[in-house]
């Protein structure tokens, strides 16, 4: 019988978006354990076997005990054989920190916490698997955390031998100070596992599934920031009974979205435009950074405000950055608006000559400001 | 502003004087002394000079115009119209000074410097350039050029107003004025830069040089450019500070690690090693006890051991001494019997050579008493003789022959040389003889004779004397029975000889016997007898010497080894009683082990209890210090964790790089705001060569009016003339100017400067007798002038020619003479 796997990591939970407004901040914290919530649901409908947290469960060491709670209860729930968490670099397992003790106490038998380098035969749970987990000690570490793996000898009666671990691999997450639990995919294969199941980059890997992969990057499965262009993804892994070939499934996990985007302006359709794009549902689960530049009309530019307030309106949150967007200053604007050889006229006439826009915009919306 | 009523009460002359104006050309017309240049002081009093007035400024400003009939105040009432309403001011100077401006509607402000600021807005340009351009009293107006290039205050300032006005003038057009425009920019930048230092790209420094950054910022007047930076580095030092917070945590995780490694292994041991450690107390004891008595039994075994030897070896010295005591008295003996014998040998040896000498010296006598004696004296007398005689042969052979005899045939000669024997000489034909002698050659043959003779005289005597020389010599050679000399001399020499082996055999056999007589020898011979056998005395000495020695060495090492023996028995009695003691420290080590075997046992790897007890106790006050450790980790943890963080190094990070941004932003909007500014300036800088080029086009053109296009073009310098161009070309320069030019010119300057002071609001200009010193055409010129110039503004000019009142026309005003 196959082995199925839900493989996820790096959900953060706890994060406090403290750089945003309290609206879309409750909106994002919200979100994360909402994702946990949907990935328990997901990975039952897909009848998985084992849910794997690979690293990164919690943002840190020191997260609310209520949170540590209603994630413990979150995995409770899952109906499938077993639950795995892997400490992460930033959930790291500290003797002295109460973080996995109340997660534990919380979750009881339901879940199996992957706290030490050893393997954790699975048989007990029904599963005819072995995990080979590297839990993660500190922040930092410029070895890899399962080193130890490689010289294990395997139980040849357990069909399925699977490596959970947390931080970089060369050559596709960047980690060029090695500083995070830092590891290579021959040193991995070497090891003779079946599978590496692999958090911490918020990216997943491979990009593109193929038939002889046996190293998975969960990836985020909610975007925390605009530096993750994915909607929140994770695995479905299924490990075949008679081949030794893992199918992979990526599934969409995130709900809110984190885009950033550039827009060169050159009128009120372009904004309309804009508008048109960041309208409807996705829209309002969105967090938009936009970036505006170019050259526009006064009274488009007077628009500006209203504008933006509409598009927020429809966005969860706008970022706007509008700073490179300027009244259009050309040389008819200056002889309409400004007699020849007057202060007004002579000075823009000189700042468009020079080419420099946002001067030319500046001196222009002072002009227009001091004039009676 | 104009003005529309003037009253002084009093003030100079005037005790009581109301004056109503018009807009546009006003003349007030009154002969000398009529009070016309009071009135002009008046206005000019009321409107700028404070009536709380200090004591310097008294003599200036109320003594010259108190009440000449007697008072001790002056004041002045002035009716102001402006586009918003009519004003009513009026000042009181001196006692009870006092000032009160009454409002279009009706309100009163009664505070002067609100009054003097009210005053300043109505008026067309500020006080004190009011007072020089738009006043100006009779005497000022040629001298406009001289007073206002003669550099004081009042003229500087009124220049520069002059210079602002005609660039707002040149500049300003649709409403944008360049004052409100570079006054906002520069409000903009400094709300952009302020605490901000462009130059170095970062904020100000206080005025010690203190930086003022994150650690002490600008608290106030803070710029955007500022506050963002600001805000980056807020978040650049919170970044850095989560940063070195999970280095630290990292840190301290990790020798938490490590002390709860440590700590387990060193509880471990302490835990698992406690019974032992307990019991190890009296394992060592015991172990030190059992240790004691095995090396007590090994140095009773080995006592046991090393005794019968030694025993045995006693004896065998003492046997060996004893061996060498029974030896020694016959080597004694036996070295004296060959001492005695060797004695015997010598003696019999000393008498044999004594023996062999005496017969020796007898041969030696009988060989010399048998030899033929010739003693040396003897010897002596021949050898004189044979000498006298070889010296007489030696004279005869003085004369030396020669004679060679040649033979033809066989003969037969006789020869005799000197008086040598004669003697035969056979020869052969053809043998030759040589005959050779002193003095004489005698030659016999059958058939001759022949002597031959040297011819010396006394040879005969010669040979005469060598015969008695020769009988002498014969006579002793044979009285001692010897041929020659040189037999007596052979003779001498062998009976010395023997005389000298006698002498020998006679000290030889002396020196053996030694004073003692040869008898006496062979008698001590005889008596000891014949001589016996024995070995060499030196090697019976030897063998006595070896002897001694072995047993010097066998006493010596006895006397080592029998105190030890000695010894051993004061200790132990016998070797038995030593057996005895062994086998009683056998039982009880047996013993000890017995209750060592019943001890806890020592954990594997130790030895010893000793070894364990340090290395137990070094672990205890080791785990002591570790829990110490763990503890002080866990205070630093505590402590690094204590202030709340709610964000990683990597939330902030992205943070930064917003503020990061929204700084560059601000900088960028600030630069432009930078280039906006020195373009600007740039342009207002350059335009100010442009400015008076208005100004200068007005005067030309009232010039050339006044003077009926005598000169139509003035040479500017900044905002005066320098002189004038006329038809013939070129510049005549202000100072050679005629007094009526230098009026018209001047009077065209004010004219042009007030219209730009001016104008196109209300305003008044006051002039004390403008005309007064020209021609009469050029005051047709500069009254047409004043009119146009009084076409849309108040012109108040006092005048003390009727005809020059009747040239401009306007509101006349006369003024009494007993005024």
């Amino acid at each position: 019988m196959a082995l199925r796997v839900f493989l996820t990591s790096d959900l953060h939970l706890g994060m406090k978006f403290l750089e945003y407004p309290a609206a879309a901040r409750e909106r994002l914290v919200e979100e994360r354990f909402a994702c946990l919530e949907r990935m328990v649901v997901r990975a039952e409908a897909a009848r998985c076997d084992l849910l794997v947290v690979a690293g990164d469960l919690f943002c840190r060491t020191s997260v609310a005990r209520r949170d540590i709670e209603r994630a413990a209860d979150a995995l409770r729930e899952f109906q499938g054989r077993c639950v795995a968490v892997l400490p992460g670099n930033h959930d790291y397992l500290s003797p002295e920190d109460q973080l996995w003790p109340q997660f534990r106490a919380r979750c009881g038998d339901g879940v199996l916490l992957l706290d030490e380098p050893r393997p954790f035969a699975l048989a007990e749970l029904g599963i005819d698997a072995c995990v080979y987990p590297g839990p993660c000690l500190s922040i930092h570490s410029p070895e890899s955390a399962v080193g130890w793996v490689r010289g294990v000898a395997r139980d040849r009666s357990i069909r399925n031998h699977i490596g959970v671990a947390h931080g970089s691999l060369e050559g596709v997450s960047p980690d060029f100070d090695e500083r995070y639990y830092p590891m290579t995919q021959a040193a991995l294969l070497e090891c003779g596992l079946d599978v590496w199941l692999l958090g911490h980059t918020h990216v997943p890997y491979p990009e593109r599934v193929g038939t002889g992969d046996r190293i998975f990057y969960a990836g985020t499965p909610a975007p925390d920031g605009f530096d993750c262009r994915h909607e929140g993804r994770a695995w479905v892994l299924t490990l075949d009974e008679t081949s030794p070939a893992v199918t992979a499934e990526q599934v969409s996990t995130g709900d809110l979205r984190f885009r950033e985007v550039q827009s060169v302006v050159h009128g009120a359709a372009d904004l309309d435009a804009v508008q048109r794009t960041w309208s409807g549902d996705e829209a309002s689960r969105t967090i938009l950074r936009l970036r505006l530049s170019g050259r526009v009309t006064r009274e488009v530019l007077a628009g500006m405000g209203e504008w933006s307030a509409r598009l927020s309106a429809g966005l969860l949150h706008l970022d706007l950055r509008d700073d490179q967007l300027c009244e259009e200053i050309t040389r008819e604007t200056i002889d309409r608006e400004f007699p020849e050889g007057s202060f007004p006229h002579t000075l823009l006439g000189r700042l468009a000559d020079a080419g420099d826009q946002e001067s030319l915009s500046l001196a222009h919306e002072i002009l227009k400001e001091v004039q009676g | 502003m104009i003005v529309t009523r003037v009253r002084v009460h009093p003030f100079g002359c005037f005790a009581d004087r109301t004056l109503d104006l018009a807009p546009g050309l006003n003349v007030v017309l009154g002969p000398n002394e009529a009070g016309k240049s009071t009135l002009f002081k008046a206005l000019r009093h009321a409107l700028l000079v404070r009536t709380r007035l200090k004591k310097p400024e008294l003599a200036k400003y109320l003594a010259p115009y108190l009440p000449a009939g007697g008072g001790d105040f002056i004041r002045v009432e002035l009716d102001l119209l402006s586009p918003e309403g009519r004003f009513h001011l009026q000042k009181r100077w001196g006692s009870s000074p006092d000032a009160e401006l009454t409002l279009p509607g009706g309100g009163v402000v009664a505070e002067e410097a609100a009054i003097q600021a009210r005053v300043a807005e109505l008026l067309p340009a500020k006080p004190a350039t009011f007072a020089t351009m738009l006043l100006v009293g009779q005497a000022e107006l040629g001298a406009t050029v001289d007073t206002l290039r003669g550099g004081s205050k009042e003229a500087s300032d009124s220049l520069a107003d002059l210079a602002d006005t005609l660039r707002r003038v040149v500049l300003e057009t649709g409403g944008v004025s360049v004052d409100r425009f570079t006054a906002r920019l520069d409000e903009l930048r400094n709300k952009a830069f302020s605490k901000w230092d462009i130059a170095h790209g970062g904020p100000e420094r206080d005025g010690s040089g203190r930086s003022r950054g994150l650690e002490n910022p600008w608290k106030n007047e803070r710029g955007r450019i500022y506050e963002a930076w600001l805000r980056a580095e807020t978040l650049r030092d919170a970044w850095k500070a989560a940063v070195a917070f999970e280095a630290g945590l990292d840190e301290v995780n990790a020798g938490l690690r490590e002390a709860a490694s440590a700590l387990a292994k060193c509880e471990s041991f302490v835990t698992t090693g406690a019974a032992a450690a307990r019991d190890a107390w009296e394992r060592r004891s015991l172990d030190a006890e059992s240790g004691r008595l095995r090396a007590e039994a090994e140095q009773l075994r080995q006592l046991n051991r090393e005794w019968p030897v030694a025993a045995r070896r006693a004896e065998e010295l003492r046997e060996g001494m004893a061996k060498s005591d029974a030896a020694r008295a016959p080597l004694t003996a036996e070295l004296e019997a060959a001492q005695r014998a060797e004695e015997g040998r010598s003696l019999r040896e000393r008498f044999e050579r004594a023996q062999k000498l005496a017969v020796k010296e007898r041969e030696a006598r009988a060989n010399l008493e048998a030899a033929p004696r010739l003693d040396r004296k003897a010897l002596e007398e021949i050898q004189r003789a044979n000498t006298a005689l070889e010296r007489a042969q030696a004279g005869l052979e003085a004369g030396r022959l020669s004679v060679t005899i040649a033979a033809r045939a066989n003969v037969q000669l006789v020869v005799q040389e000197d008086l040598d024997p004669e003697k035969p000489k056979s020869l052969e034909p053809g043998a030759t003889a040589s005959l050779k002698a002193g003095g004489r050659i005698r030659i016999q043959h059958p058939d001759m004779e022949i002597e031959v003779r040297s011819g010396d005289a006394d040879f005969d005597a010669r040979v005469q004397k060598a015969a008695a020389a020769r009988r002498a010599l014969t006579e002793l050679l044979e009285r001692h029975r010897i041929a020659d000399r040189a037999e007596a001399e052979t003779r001498a020499q062998a009976f010395a000889t023997l005389e000298a082996e006698l002498a020998v055999a006679s000290r030889n056999l002396a020196e053996e016997l030694a004073g003692a007589a040869l008898q006496e020898l062979e008698k001590q011979v005889a008596a000891r007898g014949p001589g016996t056998h024995t070995r060499a005395t030196s090697v019976v000495s030897a063998a006595l010497a070896r002897l001694e020695a072995e047993r010097d060495a066998l006493a010596a090492e006895s006397e080592r080894l029998n105190p030890r023996i000695h010894e051993w028995e004061a200790a132990h009695g016998s070797m038995d009683g030593l057996v005895d003691r062994i086998a009683a420290a056998l039982s009880r080590q047996k013993d000890l082990q017995a209750r060592i075997d019943a001890c806890a046992p020592l954990p594997r790897g130790f030895a010893d209890a000793d070894t364990f007890l340090r290395d137990y106790e070094a672990a205890k006050e080791r785990l002591t210090e570790l829990k110490v450790e763990r503890k002080g980790l866990e205070t630093r943890k505590n402590d690094l964790e204590k202030p709340s963080r709610d964000q990683t190094a990597e939330e902030i990070a992205a943070q930064l790089k917003d503020g990061e941004e929204a700084f560059q932003s601000e900088l960028r909007r600030g630069r432009a705001l930078e280039r906006v500014r020195e373009h600007a300036t740039e342009l207002l800088r350059h335009s100010d060569s442009e400015i008076y080029r208005g100004m200068r086009e007005a005067l030309e053109s009232a010039v050339s009016g006044m003077t009926g296009g005598r000169h139509a073009r003035v040479e500017m310098d900044g905002a005066l003339p320098r002189g004038l161009t006329d038809a013939r070309g070129p510049v005549v320069g202000w100072e050679m100017l005629s007094a009526g030019t230098k009026d018209t010119l001047a009077l065209a300057l004010r004219l042009a400067m007030a219209s730009y002071f001016l104008g196109d609001a209300d305003g008044f200009m006051l002039l004390d007798d403008p005309l007064v010193d020209m021609d009469p055409g050029r005051q047709r010129a500069a009254a047409e002038a004043l009119k146009t110039f009084s076409s849309s503004r108040q012109l108040i000019v006092f005048t003390c020619h009727p005809a020059v009142a009747e040239l401009l026309g306007g509101n006349l005003v006369r003024l009494g003479a007993e005024e």
